[in-house]
């Protein structure tokens, strides 16, 4: 059996995630991952990494719920064991806060994450503001830590990673036998993808080591994200805004509105600035494309646009990826006389 | 001219006099409030707590205990909205109680925020343990605590004395009307107090700042703190699970070190990266019940009013505020039944 030569374009989150699941479930495969960008200069670095999952419009609810609870179980599983503080995995509890009793009470991610239940009147008296709330416990999974465990797993099962920036996808034919394009917002150019565009983010990582519990106003606008060393304070959501720059006035701003749902925070110091566009979509693309040219064909497996929800939904749609790549190499490995794509 | 000596400045002592001087010295004539101890903070036995918000799980024999909780509580959660709350060394956090069986819920389950069991998913993270709870308490880290009520005493002209008082008659002979007895362990020194006794812990902190949970296991057959506790502070981690009665030793020992550690690694196996800052022993002041209350003493011609304010075992910081305002409430009565009071103090 010859082996498949699988390339991955790009190494965020996506990339990374889809590679290692690729060498679990893929037997006789070589795989590369090829980027212009690594961790610490990916969106998936600047991500606060909470699984608290978005609602994609496109996609049907339990297919979502599925993805969700695929990279819950995953993170899970890293959490409770010894390699948690390597991987950059924690659990943190806290509340999702609304200005207006919401229509729908409950959440369909409710019973993924752990102890969901509505905040009671006590709990809510910290914020005269809002009027109803969830409190449970979810997961952080943080860019920093997260991103070399996965390059450590990657080369671990002899993958490749290269740094090089792909202007075009034809680039990888021949070298290699299916293309992976997790190349997020680049799929703008890579896949002539207009449908994807950037949601800028700004929020502020700042050392508040005191606040222990994660607080999100159902907006997403506004959300205090403690993690392993920062606290990260948010956001912004600039449909169609690729300025990577941070600006002053909305890191005060944003400030000023965590301040409000947590005091404390007025005390918080070494305030860092940073900005990341999240890939936005109506739907998730996770779809095989056969690009032809001539005679040429190159099998593409798409796995990007996933917005605000990467690595709540990393590992769920890797894995779906990783089913697509899997049918890809069962064609090239068929003999057959008509192409079954 | 009302002269109050208060002897101990662990949490007791502080606190007993930051609320007598907030309630009393607008209403008399003048008052001089003095904090005699041989150990300030870091130096104290609430330096060594973790800090936890939590009642001991059965009820107090003195119902009177359970109101003093509940009152600290209330206390404490109406400043965790004010910017200072981390300057005190006070935060929320939440957490796990485990337990080897179902046991009843506490009686301060409504006093706590959000108290539920765990759930299966939830319990399967401790493969040991089969019933627990979870709940929102607070954090008040007593070093930091003790350094922002130093800074109100300061404030407000209170004078801090370093000595080590050997009687009660030798502070009423300098001319101490009341004196707040606040010695903690060491009350029995002062009066003997065959009721007092020490249950010595010792703690190891930790830098793990990936912990945002408490998780305190209980053995009942062991007893109280017997069992691995792991509580996050404000910045260093606590872990412990030493409790013993009647032990003196103030020094650090290696055996009581590896149950920590052996018990604390196995209940969050993280720990293994955990870098350890350092480790401390500490008395918890055993009674079976606070002993809160007046007692006069007769010194040649004159009486000297002490108010007892010792004995709060593992619950200090849990319970400090509620005892406060009650030894503020005796000092009170002394005030009135010696006429010394020029307007009604405000009832808080």
């Amino acid at each position: 059996m010859d082996t498949v030569r699988i390339a991955v374009v790009g190494a965020g989150v996506m990339g990374l995630s889809t590679a290692v699941c690729i060498s679990n479930m893929v037997p006789g495969c070589s795989i590369t991952v090829i980027s212009d960008k690594f961790t610490p200069e990916t969106t998936s670095d600047v991500a606060a990494g909470m699984l608290i999952p978005p609602t994609y419009p496109d996609t049907p609810i339990q297919k979502q719920k599925q993805w969700f609870k695929d990279t819950f179980d995953h993170l899970f599983a890293i959490v409770n064991s010894a390699e948690a503080e390597d991987a950059g995995v924690i659990m943190v509890s806290g509340w999702q806060i609304f200005r207006s009793i919401p229509t729908e009470e409950v959440p369909y991610w409710a019973d993924v994450v752990l102890g969901f239940r509505k905040m009671t009147k006590d709990e809510l008296k910290k914020f005269p503001q809002h009027v109803f709330g969830h409190a449970f416990t979810t997961l952080k999974c943080e860019g920093p830590a997260y991103l070399p465990w996965l390059q450590k797993r990657v080369k671990g099962s002899r993958g490749l990673i290269l740094t090089q920036r792909i202007e075009d996808l034809w680039e990888l034919h021949p070298s290699f036998d299916i293309v992976v394009n997790c190349s997020g917002l680049g799929s703008r150019q890579l896949a002539g993808d207009s449908k994807i565009f950037p949601v800028r983010g700004q929020v502020l990582k700042v050392q508040a080591p005191w606040v222990k519990h994660f607080i999100r106003d159902s907006s997403g606008l506004t959300y205090i994200y403690p993690g392993v060393s920062n606290v990260t304070l948010g956001g912004t959501r600039q449909k169609g805004d690729w300025n990577l720059s941070p600006d002053a006035e909305i890191s005060k701003e944003i400030l000023s509105r965590c301040c409000a749902l947590e005091p404390s925070l007025r005390g918080a110091y070494d305030l860092r600035e940073k900005v990341g566009l999240r890939p936005s979509r109506p739907g998730v693309r996770l779809e095989k494309e056969l690009l032809a040219q001539g005679s040429r064909r190159l099998p593409v497996v798409h796995h990007y646009g996933h917005g605000s929800g990467g690595i709540a939904m990393h590992w769920g749609t890797a894995l779906e990826a990783t089913r697509l790549v899997n049918e890809c190499v069962q064609v090239l490995r068929t003999p057959a006389p008509k192409s079954k794509l | 001219m009302m002269r109050v000596v208060v002897i101990g400045a662990g949490v007791i002592g502080l606190s007993t006099a930051l609320c007598i001087h907030e309630r009393y010295r607008s209403v008399l004539q003048s008052l001089e409030v003095m904090v005699y101890a041989d150990r300030f903070t870091p130096l104290t036995t609430t330096d060594v707590a973790a800090g936890l918000w939590q009642p001991y799980l059965s009820e107090p024999s003195n119902p009177q205990e359970a109101n003093w909780n509940q009152q600290t509580f209330n206390y404490l959660l109406s400043l965790i909205g004010s910017p200072n709350a981390a300057n005190m060394g006070l935060a929320l956090v939440s957490g796990y109680n485990l337990f080897r069986e179902a046991v009843p819920d506490p009686y301060w389950k409504d006093i706590v925020l959000g108290f539920r069991k765990l759930t299966v998913r939830e319990l399967d993270m401790f493969p040991d343990y089969s019933y627990g709870w979870f709940n929102t308490s607070l954090i008040l880290e007593g070093r930091k605590y003790l350094q922002w009520l130093t800074e109100r005493l300061t404030e407000r002209g209170v004078k801090f004395f370093l000595r080590k008082v050997e009687s009660f008659q030798e502070v009423a002979r300098e001319g101490a009307d009341v004196i707040i007895n606040c010695t903690g362990v060491w009350a029995g020194a002062l009066q003997p107090d065959p009721l007092l006794q020490p249950g010595r812990g010792q703690i190891i902190k930790v830098d793990a700042p990936w912990l945002k949970h408490f998780i305190i296991t209980h053995d009942p057959e062991r007893g109280i703190y017997k069992s691995p506790y792991i509580i996050p502070g404000l910045q260093a981690t606590t872990l412990g699970g030493i409790f013993q009665l009647g032990n003196w030793s103030e020094t650090n020992n290696i055996p009581d070190h590896n149950t920590i550690w052996e018990g604390c690694c196995r209940l969050e196996p993280t720990l293994k990266d955990a870098k350890i800052i350092g480790e401390w022993s500490g008395f918890r002041p055993v009674r079976p019940q606070v002993r809160l209350e007046r007692e006069q003493l007769c010194f040649g011609s004159s009486n000297t009013e002490v108010i007892h304010n010792y004995g709060h075992g593992g619950f200090g910081l849990t319970i400090h505020w509620g005892c406060a305002q009650e030894a503020a409430k005796l000092f009170g009565k002394i005030l009135e039944e010696r006429n010394l009071l020029r307007i009604p103090p405000s009832h808080l």
